[in-house]
């Protein structure tokens, strides 16, 4: 081998490492995986047999703000004693139910403490669908992990589970860039107030 | 075959790993994620978690009482609004009101008790030790001086805690002193009526003229009810303002006729309006002739008033003949309001004009008939525990100078800032001492020798007042919606521990008071989460008075017809008198004063200068000149180019106490011969500790005999950098 060749085998060395962990070395190292503190079924519960719909839990209140993650009292409704044998059934009436502890649900959703996000101007006003933001959560068995971010303390929901963080459309993540294009499409204020109050 | 590696290959690997990194997100979101990191450290404070909460309660920042539906989250207020529908404030809150709860978080709060040591610095000292050093120094005030020697100051007099701070004083021969505020002036009106004589209101609603002498009525004087009615939003006939006032103040630039009277000239344009009543015969013959003491003889009204022709009148106040006699037959045709106004940062009217204003509401028959001056239901006092009288409550103007050993100054606003030479008269040359009860280091009480730290309107419960406009007295709480801090005291238990005496908790007093209200049976309660009002008679016990008052409710008091007793036009005061007469002596005239320099401070209403302003408004106001601060005086350009300044040029602005640095503002508005500063917000408002003695125009007025700064000789210099 010449050294020429060599040289530039080191060098495509480097370059495949240093790819391969800013492709996957950095994001998996980055995020801590967290547990919800239950398991739960948005299919059970929006199944035909319950006849539950999304907004009966997940509701703006009478002054348009969104009532967010229900309170312990609304689970408690169905579930004052537990529904089956499985071992999440059992821990939500023990645990929570009856103690009146709210769970304290992991949110893949959190914004900065800066942000102001109306929900009520963006789904009744806007017409935008949750799943747009949120994904299709409502079909999900399971709640999967929250994925933080060691440095920030942010979902990577926030982000978006593409590590390249480019903008798509329709987006699927939450970051600044994506509320900025959305608003620039639809011609709405993006200044800089209209979010940071 | 043999394989080594070679620096180049060594280079080769550091390259294709930059390049490989430089093709990867990792840097780019290392670096945003760094840039987040560096936003979040711990001790960077955090808005609050948990639950989200609407409650209601009263704005305690100014007498106006706003009405305030406050949103928490996690037990901190996070968003303010107004309440609709209510009594007093009809949905409005000011600027200062909306972001009144950032006060708590100012850089200028006080966090604990100081002193200032016999080296004249100001040091940090254990409360127990703050209250034995008062202790001390009352002992020492009441052993050294007779009656009136131990004070308290008070800018809201007419509260409960008012109640117990008389009681206190009484027992130690001391004396309530009423601070400035912008319902003052009433008292010189009740002080011309002959007898006992009830608190009074203006009917601003009601009336067909407010007769505005220098009152900020369009910046929001009195309540915001009032303010709704003024500028026509609240569906009624608007009343026809005009403004009396030099300053080309945006109560002038809005009101339906501004009359730019010479400084210091008020006295003389009242009575001149009141020459055109009496010689047109626009007043009731009958009624006036019955009831005024002082209208007829030698020396009287009638008079006086003719020395005051309208030719005569204009001369002196540079307001032409004819607008005059316009204004005095509108005056005349209705109804009216006149306002003596107390400026907020330039103080009030001198006696002798406010008592030449209020002669031409009783000339009128204003006093006593709707749209005019009403009179609020008395009620009944309540009785404290103990067997002191309650000491007397005097106007701080009527407090002998040099009289006070010990004052003790509640930390409440009311709205008006206060000359430090004003403060100083009053206080014992060798032995006055200054204690300041106060969240923040107000105006002129940043020379205090104590200092106790207190909590802020929205961490304390009290009362708010009555506002000046209001017909009917009034009582609503300001519920805290924020926890008050630790090294925050109230001053009613700083005075119990002082004496060890029994002085009642203000929850007690108010309570009392509620109770009394509910007993009486009068007047209605107005719920704001319904916006509604519901009469007393519906509130089965006391408690649920207590209840509703403690939900940010309000109760209103029943109208109280009042029948005008006789009065003196020229007051009861000889002094007064005496002045009134000499009016027409003094050489401020329009020519004269057009060639000299007098220095007019003034106040904003929503930024007095006796407090500091919330960190946003405070960058809001320094970037956008929406309110001129104590750095920048305007001048009109004419007098700018004879003293030889341009706009944006700095300038010292002295007086005979000391002076200030300036930039000059250009304003064709501003009158020959004025300057006009703000007192305030001054830089010791924005947070900034460096305030030096004569480095503030409060610090610049010599306050006359009569203690009135609004006029004020000055010079304008250069700055020589």
């Amino acid at each position: 081998m010449t050294r020429r060749r060599t040289t530039i085998l080191f060098f495509i060395i480097g370059l495949v490492v240093a790819m391969l962990a800013g492709w996957i070395a950095v994001p998996a190292a980055l995020y801590e995986s967290i547990e919800q503190p239950l398991g739960f079924s948005h299919v059970v519960h929006t199944s035909d047999d319950t006849g539950m719909v999304c907004d009966d839990c997940h509701h703006l209140t009478s002054e348009g703000g969104f009532a967010g993650i229900p309170k312990i009292a609304v689970c408690e409704g169905c579930h004052a004693e537990a529904i089956g044998t499985s071992k999440d059934e059992l821990r939500l009436v023990e645990e929570y139910v009856k103690p009146g502890r709210e769970i304290p649900w992991l949110v893949y959703a959190r914004q900065p403490d800066n942000a102001f996000f109306p929900h009520v101007r963006h789904t009744r006003l806007a017409k935008i669908p949750c799943e747009q933001c949120h994904g299709d959560h409502g079909k999900t068995e399971t709640l999967r992990p929250l994925k933080r971010n060691r440095f920030t303390g942010y979902s990577r929901d926030i982000w978006g589970h593409d590590f390249s963080g480019i903008t798509t459309s329709p987006p699927n993540s939450m970051k600044m860039s994506d509320c900025v294009d959305c608003h620039r499409k639809r011609g709405v204020r993006d200044s800089c107030l209209a979010c940071h109050k | 075959m043999g394989f080594s590696v070679k620096r180049r290959d060594f280079l080769g690997l550091i390259g294709g790993g930059a390049i490989g990194a430089a093709l990867s997100p990792a840097p780019w979101k290392s670096l945003d994620d760094v840039a987040i990191w560096t936003q979040n450290w711990s001790w960077k404070p955090r808005l609050p978690r948990g639950p989200v909460e609407v409650a209601f309660t009263h704005c305690g920042l100014c007498p106006a009482g706003c009405g305030l539906k406050v949103r928490s989250v996690g037990g901190s207020p996070v968003s303010v609004h107004g309440v609709p529908g209510h009594p007093l404030s009809a949905g409005f809150v000011c600027a200062l009101g909306l972001a009144g709860r950032y006060l708590s978080y100012h850089p200028s709060r006080i966090v604990e008790p100081t002193v200032v040591g016999t080296d004249g610095q100001r040091r940090g000292i254990p409360f127990k030790a703050a209250v034995r050093q008062l202790g001390k120094w009352l002992d020492e005030a009441r052993s050294g001086g007779g009656h009136g020697s131990v004070a308290i100051l008070d800018n809201r007099p007419d509260r409960m805690r008012s109640l117990a701070y008389r009681k206190w004083l009484g027992a130690l021969d001391g004396v309530h002193v009423k601070g400035l505020r912008e319902d003052a002036p009433i008292n010189r009106l009740r002080a011309m009526l002959d007898g006992q004589v009830p608190e009074l209101g203006l009917d601003i609603a009601r009336a067909r003229t407010v007769l505005s002498f220098g009152a900020p009525v369009l910046e929001g004087l009195g309540s915001g009810e009032a303010g709704s009615r003024l500028r026509g939003r609240s569906g009624t006939e608007k009343p026809y303002i005009v403004q009396i006032e030099t300053r080309p103040s945006r109560t002038a630039h809005s009101a339906d006729l501004w009359l730019r009277i010479a400084p210091g000239t008020e006295t003389v344009l009242a009575l001149g309006l009141a020459n055109i009543l009496v010689s047109e015969g626009l007043y009731d013959k009958e009624i006036i002739g019955r009831t005024a003491l002082d209208l007829d003889g030698p020396g009287g009204y009638r008079e006086l008033v003719a020395r005051f022709s309208p030719k005569q009148v204009a001369r002196i106040t540079g307001i032409d003949a004819a607008t005059i006699k316009k204004v005095a037959r509108r005056f005349a045709s209705g109804p009216a309001v006149v306002i003596p106004g107390v400026d907020p940062g330039g103080g009030p009217l001198s006696p002798e004009a406010q008592t030449a204003a209020f002669s031409l509401s009783l000339l009128n028959g204003d006093v006593g008939r709707p749209g005019g001056v009403v009179a609020r239901r008395v009620s009944e006092t309540i009785q404290l525990p103990g067997t002191a009288q309650l000491a007397n409550t005097v106007e701080l103007a009527d407090v002998p100078d040099g009289s006070i050993r010990l004052l003790i100054a509640d930390g409440i606003a009311g709205g008006c800032a206060m000359p430090t030479s004003l403060l100083k008269r009053k206080l014992n040359p060798s032995e006055g001492r200054v204690v300041s009860l106060s969240p923040f280091e107000r105006s002129a009480m940043h020379e205090a020798d104590l200092v106790l730290p207190s909590t802020t309107p929205f961490e304390s419960i009290d009362e708010t007042g009555v506002p000046i406009d209001s017909p009917v007295d009034s009582m609503g709480l300001t519920v805290p919606s924020m926890r008050a801090p630790d090294y925050s005291v109230d001053s009613l238990h700083v005075l119990s521990m002082v004496t060890k005496s029994n002085v009642p908790k203000i929850t007690e007093l108010l309570r009392s008071r509620s109770d009394r209200i509910h007993a009486g049976g009068r007047g209605s309660v107005f719920d704001p989460s319904k916006g509604e009002s519901a009469p007393i008679t519906e509130f089965k016990t006391a408690g649920h008075l207590w209840r509703a008052l403690l939900d940010g409710g309000l109760w209103t008091d029943s109208s109280a017809t009042f029948t005008c007793p006789p009065f003196r036009l020229m007051g009861a005061d000889a002094a007064i008198r005496d002045r009134l007469h000499k009016v027409l002596e003094q050489p401020s005239t329009a020519d004269g004063w057009a060639h000299e320099l007098v220095l007019m401070p003034f106040g904003w209403r929503d930024a007095p200068g006796d407090g500091p302003l919330p960190p946003v408004m405070a960058k809001l106001f320094r970037e956008t000149r929406l309110r001129l601060d104590s750095r920048f005086a305007t001048i009109c350009p004419g007098t700018a180019k004879d003293l030889g300044f341009a706009e944006g040029d700095k300038a010292s602005i002295k007086t005979s106490l000391g002076s200030i640095t300036v930039e000059v503002v250009l304003d064709p508005a501003v009158a020959n011969g004025v300057v006009h500063v703000a007192v305030g917000p001054s830089t010791g408002a924005f947070g900034d500790a460096t305030r030096e003695k004569g480095d503030q125009p409060l610090d610049l007025p010599s306050c006359k005999n009569d203690d009135c700064w609004r006029v004020i000789p000055a010079k304008m210099l250069e700055v020589v950098s």
